[in-house]
This record gives structure tokens, sequence and C-alpha cells, in this order.
């Protein structure tokens, strides 16, 4: 079908409407438009770095506590022996868990601010194995090592939970809002 | 660096005068789009200040020349617009008619020959939403078919068909 790409319709139909301009003030009603965006941007952002940097300041200080207080005790033979990947494998699954728990509650969120998020949340992820290396001295007993790596995959896994509670009670406010009419 | 990747590396930094200097140079195309598909002043200018934002708001979405970007607002328009006329119930039937149609050549020289600019203005503002998005989606946005009917949602002969009513209602127009 001829769909007037040259028998001048268009031309015709371009020229009718030309004389149409945008109204007035619209350039200025578009940039406080686009100001008041970037700031309720910067303010969800704010939001999240603090609920983020509150989670890490935690960990941190517990962190640094840990380097302070000697481990409770040793095995004794007998006990039940665990390995470091055990420990390993069963938080990672936990954080797994949560990580899943925690992009469920931000799905419906725009996507610039999802992916904002999970951004801070694999940040944050990544800062257990960070804390363990950091706190590993050699000469350590293999029941130190596992003691300070509990303690320090349980502040962590605390954290997400922390802010799986923010981001839930946020979404649970935002459901029982009353909607627009 | 030419004087439009400046603008745009300056709407990437949230540069005020940038980010004005960008809406000066595309606004006014974009609300001519939006127009045609619209048919209303207030809801084109609101479709073009969304689509502005979205662009202004996601840096990825930024392109440095500047007539990939006029060509990506532009397509960005249309699915806005489609979309507002979705929210006025705007419904693209399936059609099949069989009756005879004037040969779309025939229809087009039919309104051309009509001089009157403000005419034509007057019998597409005239038109059902339906018949009018197809048709300018068709004469001035230069899409064939196939595209159309993949945007709407309908079968190609359907979008042949409402083409073809569109035009059969404005030559109507012309003539009472």
């Amino acid at each position: 079908m001829n769909n007037g790409k040259d028998n001048g319709l268009k031309a015709h139909i371009e020229a009718c409407y030309s004389r149409h301009t945008l109204p007035p003030g619209s350039r200025e009603r578009f940039m406080a438009q686009l100001r008041q965006h970037q700031r309720k941007q910067l303010g969800r952002r704010r939001a999240w770095y603090a609920a983020g940097t509150a989670s890490l300041v935690a960990a941190s200080l517990l962190a640094a506590a840990l380097i302070l207080t000697p481990p409770e005790r040793e095995h004794t033979p007998g006990e039940m022996e665990i390995t470091m990947a055990e420990v390993k494998g069963y938080y990672a699954s936990l954080f797994m868990e949560e990580t899943e728990f925690i992009c469920d509650l931000i799905k419906d969120m725009p996507p610039q601010t999802r992916e904002e998020l999970m951004e801070e949340v694999a940040r944050i992820n990544q800062s257990p194995d960070s804390t363990i290396d950091f706190i590993m001295k050699e000469g350590m007993s293999d029941g130190e090592k596992i003691l300070y790596a509990t303690r320090v995959y349980k502040s962590h896994l605390h954290s997400l939970q922390h802010i799986r509670g923010i981001l839930s009670s946020h979404k649970q406010a935002n459901l029982t809002k009353p909607q627009k009419q | 660096m030419t004087a439009y990747s400046t603008i745009i590396q300056g709407c990437r930094k949230d540069a005020p005068g940038a980010q004005a200097e960008f809406y000066d140079l595309h606004a006014q195309p974009l609300f001519l789009t939006a127009l045609r598909l619209l048919n209303d002043e207030y809801e084109a200018e609101e479709a073009v200040q969304e689509v502005m934002l979205h662009v202004l708001t996601r840096k990825h979405l930024l392109i440095d020349t500047q007539a990939d970007m006029a060509r990506r607002m532009r397509r960005m328009v249309v699915n806005h617009c489609i979309d507002r006329l979705r929210k006025r119930r705007v419904r693209w039937e399936e059609l099949d008619d069989k009756t005879p149609l004037p040969h779309a050549e025939e229809a087009d020289r039919l309104l051309i020959r009509e001089e009157q600019s403000s005419l034509l203005r007057l019998a597409i503002g005239s038109l059902p939403d339906r018949y009018r998005t197809v048709l300018m989606l068709s004469v001035v946005e230069e899409m064939d078919t196939d595209e159309i009917s993949a945007l709407l949602h309908i079968t190609p002969s359907s979008v042949r068909c409402q083409l073809s009513r569109a035009k059969q209602q404005l030559i109507k127009w012309y003539r009472k």
C-alpha cells in the first residue's frame, strides 16, 4: 500500500499543523518539573545510603570488637568438626535467600531506583569476606577462624535482615496509603 | 566536539543551562508529533515533557548526535501517545471490510488538491482517534503496515482498512 511517502500528503499535513507552537512558559514548567524530580531522586538515594551506611558501620564495629576479643575456647576431641567451607556455604545460602527477599520487595520500584538498590546490596554482600580476610591472622587455629567467621557472617545476615525490614515496612506503608482518585 | 555534543555532555552532568537548550532544540517538533496523534495541545505538551523527563533522568538514553537523538525521542513520543490513547479507551478494532474503497493514491490526490490547510487541520481533528492515529503513523511517521500493526496490536489488514476509512472520511468531510 502506498503509505504517502512520495505523494506530498505528508508535507500537506505537516504544513497544516506547523502554525501550532508549544504553549508559552512550557520550558519553565518543564525545568521546574525536572528539578522536582531530581530532588526526589536525591532524597530516595540519600535514605538508602543512610540505611546501608548504618548497617556497614554496625558490621565494622562488631568486626573491630571481634579483633580485640579472644576466641571463647578451643575445639576438644570428640566434638563435631565443622569446616570453614561448610560455615561459608551455610551462610551463603542464607544471604542468597535474604537477597531474593529484597529483590522481591523492590521489583515494583522504578528501574533506576531498583538498579541502584541492587548495586548497593551487591556491595554490602561483598563486605563479609573482606572483613574476614582483614581479621584473620597467621597462627590462628581452625577453631578460632571458624568462630570469627561465624560472628562476621551472623552480623552481616542481621544487616541484610535489617534492610529487608526497612523495605518491607516501606512497602507496607505504601500499600496501606489511600489511593489517589 | 560539536555544539550538540557539548549540550549532551552538559545534560549528563545535570547542568540546567544544557538541559534548557536540549528542551529548546527538541521540544517543538516532538510537540507537533504528539499534537497530530493526540489532537489536544495540553496533552501533547504533557506527553513531550514526560518523554523529555524520562530521557534527561536516564543518562544512558542520551545520544551525541542530534539526528539520532531526535529519532529516538520521536519514537518514544509516538509510543507514549499510543499509551495515552489506550487510556482514553481508544480501540483499534480488527476490521476486514469487503466494501470497495477508493484507491489510496487517488484518495491522496483528492486530499492534496484541497489547498486550504486550515480545512485539512479541521478535517483531521474531526476524525475518530483510532482513524487519526493510523493515518498519522502511516503518512507522517512513515511507518509501514507491519510496524503499525505491531504497535497497535491489530492485523495488517485492519491497519490498511482503517487507513482507507480515515482517508475516505476526510474526503467526505471536504465534500460536505
